[in-house]
């Protein structure tokens, strides 16, 4: 499936990047430049990714996350997973990252 | 792959005076050269010339955004320049050369920065609408280096797992078999096991995925499956051993995404120690069957920079059961979860269990990789069988 990407900037200043879709094998290099293209946006130290809309993770996208996640420190930024869904939930348990980002929900 | 991957190196080489030539010609040019990005992606190194085949010998290096090639390969955009000194061009065979006049081009294939082609003249200068001319040659020669690239890196990365397949240890009371296939599409990966005896006399056993493709994939994995054997000679627990290496990973391998499984297993008792970075949990196949995946903390991934708690599991090998680790390759397809499969795997496995590790892999290889789809991710499985008391009394 298609990965929808659209970047956005919340009431705090944080930018949001909200992906719909699937972060597999075909959309993951996507992914992760339009994440860290995001995160040079604004001094914000957080990026928001909003992945109410992902339906589908396969093992390389759980790997873009991780890939975002250490450019963000890079940068001494860090990430924050807003609302997402159950079947992402249920896969970042299964590879043991359900503890590593700061989720919101709204 | 559409030449000889025998001799890929003589074939670019080939390929290069033969395409530098007709350049030359083309652009009615005095030099022309074709400089690669290197392996840091920080330099351009001269791979192929003429009329400045001094450039090639010498190995000159550009780093990317400096003077003229190094400018194209930073912007990505073909450039021309007709005044030549020291500010406008770094590499002095160029200025000492007596060129007046040089147009270049990015090689770029599907986004990628391949390199840069440059030509020079010694009269004239070049007319702006020649550079399209160039940038035409760039797009073949970028595809074909490309293609190039894929056959080395194939070609080393498959003698590097080659190289790296452990011989299982012959053990009176194990059965051990295993299997390792690479991705139809990508080739070779960074998925390895292991098997080794420790000084006690116990076994440790991995399985072990590196994420990625290629000859990176399968170098980094080369390191790491060492590292963990030298940590796993002087440790008995599984998790501290990970510990460890997790660290050598952040500190040495920058921002690779490991998951492994590490376990030792003493012969005697069947007891087993076991901790998980990342990694699906092992399958427990015992004798009467009724195959469950070991349930058991997963732990954070190695290269995941976090300060992680690792735990390990006791479990217990029975006389006659098998213990059965694998990575997502097997069981993940295109477009479904990472455990689409699992429902399979555990029914081929129920299928084999009491029987011979050697056919519970061959059994779960034809169950979940015998139709004809194409394998995204390279495969790895490894069954541990204790044999039952008899048997193994049979085989002294």
């Amino acid at each position: 499936m298609e990965m929808g990407l659209t970047s956005d900037i919340d009431d705090a200043g944080r930018p949001v990047v909200v992906a719909v879709g699937s972060i597999d094998v075909q959309s993951r290099d996507r992914f992760l430049a339009f994440g860290a293209s995001a995160m040079g946006s604004t001094e914000s130290t957080e990026l928001l990714l909003d992945l109410a809309g992902v339906t589908f993770l396969d093992s390389l996208g759980v790997g873009a996350l991780v890939k975002l996640d250490q450019l963000a420190a890079d940068k001494q930024r860090k990430l924050v997973l807003r609302n997402p869904s159950e079947r992402v939930v249920r896969l970042l348990e299964m590879v043991g990252l359900d503890n590593v980002w700061q989720v919101e929900t709204s | 792959m559409t030449s000889n991957p025998a001799s890929p190196d003589l074939d670019l080489q080939a390929f290069l005076s033969q395409a530098l030539e007709a350049v030359r010609m083309d652009m009615n040019a005095a030099t022309v050269a074709v400089l690669l990005v290197d392996e840091s992606a920080q330099y351009l190194t001269a791979r192929a010339a003429q009329g400045l085949e001094e450039e090639v010998r010498q190995g000159s290096r550009v780093p990317i955004g400096l003077g003229f090639a190094g400018r194209i390969a930073g912007e990505r955009r073909a450039m021309t320049i007709n005044r030549i000194d020291e500010t406008t061009v770094v590499n002095p065979i160029l200025r000492r050369r007596g060129i007046v006049a040089l147009c270049g081009a990015p090689l770029i294939f599907e986004d990628r920065l391949v390199g840069v082609l440059h030509v020079g003249r010694i009269t004239g200068a070049f007319a702006s609408g020649e550079v399209s001319k160039l940038e035409n040659h760039a797009e073949d020669i970028a595809r074909r280096i490309t293609d190039w690239r894929g056959q080395v890196d194939g070609a080393a990365a498959r003698a590097l797992q080659e190289g790296l397949t452990p011989e299982l240890p012959r053990l009176p009371q194990l059965d051990l078999a295993a299997r390792y296939v690479p991705s139809s599409q990508h080739g070779v990966g960074g998925d390895w096991y292991d098997v080794f005896t420790l000084p006690d006399g116990s076994v440790g056993f991995v399985v072990g995925d590196v994420m990625g493709h290629g000859l990176a994939a399968a170098t980094v994995m080369g390191r790491v499956r060492s590292a963990l054997r030298a940590y796993a000679i002087e440790d008995d627990s599984p998790a501290s051993v990970l510990t460890r290496l997790d660290r050598k990973v952040q500190h040495f391998e920058f921002n690779q995404l490991i998951t492994i499984v590490y376990g030792i297993l003493n012969v005697q008792t069947g007891r087993m120690s076991v901790s998980s970075a990342g990694h699906l949990p092992p399958i427990m196949v015992p004798k009467a069957g009724g195959s469950c995946s070991v349930p058991m903390p997963t732990d954070y991934p190695l290269g995941v920079r976090r300060p992680a708690e690792r735990h390990n599991t006791q479990l217990c090998l029975d006389e006659g059961g098998m213990l059965f680790l694998f990575t997502d390759g097997l069981i993940e397809r295109p477009d479904a979860d990472i455990d689409a499969r699992m429902p399979d795997l555990l029914a081929a496995l129920d299928g084999a269990a009491g029987i011979w590790a050697e056919i519970a892999c061959a059994d779960v290889m034809s169950a979940l990789l015998g139709d004809d789809e194409d394998l995204d991710d390279d495969v790895t499985v490894l069954a541990i069988r204790r044999h039952s008391e008899s048997s193994s009394n049979r085989r002294r």
